[in-house]
């Protein structure tokens, strides 16, 4: 069996790209469809008061009122990635030691060669001890254009696929594959008003979204050498989110506000085609699919939330030739990183941001007990962008920790 | 300094200080109901974090003794500290049913003959063997008192007498003469199967107790054959027309069937269980093979040591 390519499809299933860790790994939830920033990473996720032009379609719709459009914004065309720290360990177990022992046969191993199949075992358990994950985002289209002096609006197509697998014990140290890829498909419109003679402007965001999923969790011992399929579901959403944010409530501080799937949201996934790993061909596992419907319809929609404020530091002239503004901002995130309820502390971000001669922008944050950082070069028709972070696959910080790098290319008239 | 910049520094103090100090204070957040505890210790685990697992699931059970999933996985844990796991039980399977062609020509202990004769002391096709010949046995002996916290877990009864069992009674009291039939266990799957769901358990969980029993009874049954037998026996690997057995000679024969029948009930348990486990994750070829393992282990000995069946079952 072509075993490899479970995690490869998975991994490379289109080529847009993968979901955000963080709505990712909300499993007890339908993941909120939008494409995580590469700045809000770097920045801990602390943006809901900080406007910038990646956070006014996911993040905070008023932002788009607080943006230089003295032009229109236009992307063309980008493309970006994060991967997991451990991907590549995980990737070279799968070629070398995974695939192989299954092509063998794992009954085989166990008669003639019992340790290296307890090495097996003890390895997958090993490296799922932490979720590996990948996610790739396609940037298509997308403009973002001042209609008048106070209304502004956007609209783009993004793609991302995002993939995760790990291996849990399922008792007796046997391992279980727990493997998931989510293809989301996004068309937003967003549209904002900055409130004449007011700190205030507000925004909604309508989004439509296809989405396309696969799941395989299987006892390791259970995989058919022979016959395996990824099947694959389908879905479509519609959903409204709306933002707030105020600007200088006091001297150089501000407030943001976003409520997401404010109405609509939820999937209703069916059944809709099925990549064949082994090309055997063979009939359709109709109890596992019926299982994978069951396990994501059963998945609730239900909206969250992010407030925060931001405090812009004032910038003594001396440097004014140097550093174009420093904001640091906080904020409270409802949603859980997990698959589990977090307690309170694990919703806050905190985040500082510099731009620096309007064309390099560095960013570092400290979120759920992880840092972060990255640096992004906005040259006129390109943005070259990397971010380094961490996030919590567990309950509380520090149980179970992922670090992740995130780079990403766009081509535009910025 | 002016107002605004002790304004400038105290805002920018908070936004800073606030995440960290809720996270600060997130990091030692301790788990207190049992749900919580539940959580955190199977985040542990995943985190290869045993003990702090296992203390996480004491707490839980102290709180909660009769709450399933903590049971299950608590005795899991337990396997995991011990490093039991499933392939140790097919490994043992293989050993006590496989005639090895080279092995050594004379055992390591006096061939006792029952009643003055073993019908195999002098057959060219029976081998000698101790049950405890199997390497890593020390090792795997050692955790006797952990089989026994573990069954303990799985199926016991609390200070008042209200039975606690996970593990069914359509798995626990299968008769060994009728129960298997043609190499096919009767029992009845989907009331087990019903019981297990009727406690809160889910389907993973009900795999991992299923698991976790079918190791603990196989090796409870195992120790006993190997060392607690109170009469003095011998051991051969037998190579038969229709398989390999095990042949097993005793100055009592029928006292030795009488001594051994707790140890067959669990073997029967055992094979149950790895059965309905079989079922519950979809029947694949491996579980299915682990299943066969055991169930041969049964057969290879049920001639010498099974219970005397009417109608010869």
């Amino acid at each position: 069996m072509r075993f490899r390519r479970l995690f490869l499809v998975l991994l490379l299933a289109s080529p847009f790209a993968a979901a955000d860790a963080q709505t990712f790994g909300t499993l007890q939830q339908d993941a909120r469809p939008h494409v995580a920033g590469l700045q809000v990473r770097a920045m801990g996720g602390a943006v809901a008061a900080v406007p910038m032009a990646e956070t006014a379609f996911f993040y905070n719709p008023a932002h788009l009122a607080r943006l230089d459009l003295s032009k229109p914004r236009i992307t063309f065309v980008g493309a970006g990635a994060t991967v997991s720290n451990q991907i590549f360990a995980e990737y070279r177990f799968v070629r070398d030691e995974l695939e192989p022992a299954i092509d063998e046969g794992l009954e085989e191993i166990r008669l003639e060669d019992y340790d290296r199949l307890v090495e097996l075992y003890e390895r997958a358990l090993e490296l799922g001890s932490s979720q590996t994950t990948a996610t790739f985002t396609a940037y298509g289209p997308s403009v973002q254009m001042r209609i008048s002096d106070n209304e502004v609006l956007g609209v783009g197509l993004f793609g991302t696929n995002s993939f995760r697998m790990q291996f849990t014990d399922a008792g007796v140290v046997v391992p279980r594959l727990d493997a998931f890829d989510q293809l989301d498909l996004r068309l937003p419109v967003t549209g904002s008003y900055g409130i004449p003679n007011s700190p205030l402007a507000v925004g909604v965001t309508a989004s439509y979204t296809r989405r396309y999923l696969t799941a395989k969790g299987a006892l390791l011992e259970e995989l058919d050498a022979d016959e395996e399929h990824l099947y694959v579901l389908k879905g479509n959403s519609i959903s409204f989110d709306v933002g707030i944010h105020a600007e200088d409530v006091m001297p150089n501080l501000d407030l943001g506000a976003a409520f997401y799937q404010v109405v609509g949201g939820g999937f209703n996934y069916s059944y809709d085609s099925r990549i064949d790993l082994t090309g055997n061909d063979g009939p359709n596992d109709e109890a596992e699919i019926a299982a994978l419907e069951e396990r994501f319809n059963a998945r609730e929609s239900k909206p969250t939330y992010r407030i925060g404020a931001a405090y812009r530091i004032p910038i003594p002239p001396s440097a004014q030739a140097f550093v174009d503004g420093v904001t640091i901002a906080t904020d409270y995130v409802s949603a859980s990183t997990s698959e589990y309820d977090q307690p309170t502390g694990a919703h806050f971000r905190m985040g500082i941001r510099a731009d620096i001669g309007r064309i390099l922008s560095v960013q570092s944050g400290y979120s759920q007990g992880y840092p972060s950082f990255g640096a992004s070069l906005n040259l006129p028709i390109v943005h070259l962008e990397y971010a380094y972070f961490g996030i919590e696959d567990g309950r509380t910080p520090g149980q179970l920790g992922r670090y992740n790098h995130h780079i990403q290319v766009r081509f535009g008239l910025f | 300094m002016t107002r605004s910049l002790r304004f400038a520094l105290g805002a920018a103090f908070l936004l800073v200080a606030t995440p960290f100090f809720l996270a600060a204070c997130d990091g030692g957040d301790i788990a207190s109901d049992v749900d919580s505890l539940l959580i955190d210790a199977r985040i542990a685990r995943q985190s290869g974090d045993i003990e702090g697992a296992i203390s996480l699931l004491e707490t839980a059970m102290a709180q909660a003794p009769d709450n399933a999933p903590v049971r299950v996985e608590l005795s899991s844990a337990y396997f995991d500290r011990g490093g039991i796991d499933l392939l140790d039980v097919d490994r043992v399977a293989l050993f006590l049913t496989t005639f090895e062609e080279n092995l050594r020509e004379t055992p390591d202990v006096p061939v006792q003959r029952s009643g003055g004769t073993c019908q195999y002391a002098d057959d060219p096709n029976a081998q000698p063997f101790n049950p405890d010949e199997y390497d890593g046995y020390v090792d795997l002996y050692a955790n006797s008192d952990l089989i026994n916290s573990v069954l303990g877990l799985l199926n016991g009864v609390d200070p008042t007498g209200i039975d606690l069992s996970i593990i069914p009674e359509e798995l626990r009291v299968i008769s060994l003469c009728q129960g298997i039939v043609d190499g096919q266990l009767i029992y009845d799957r989907d009331e087990a199967l019903a019981s297990m769901r009727a406690l809160g358990l889910s389907d993973d969980e009900i795999t991992t107790a299923l698991a976790v029993n079918a190791v603990a009874r196989f090796f409870e049954a195992y120790f006993f054959i190997a060392e607690d037998i109170p009469q003095q026996t011998s051991w051969y690997h037998v190579q038969g027309q229709s398989g390999d057995y095990i042949g097993v000679c005793a100055d009592d024969q029928d006292a030795l069937r009488e001594q051994v029948e707790e140890a067959i009930e669990d073997l029967g348990e055992s094979i149950t269980s790895l059965d309905l486990r079989d079922q519950v994750i979809g029947g694949g070829t491996a579980s299915q093979e682990l299943v066969q393992h055991v169930l041969d282990a049964y057969e290879a000995i049920e001639d010498d040591l099974g219970p005397y069946c009417e109608g010869g079952a």
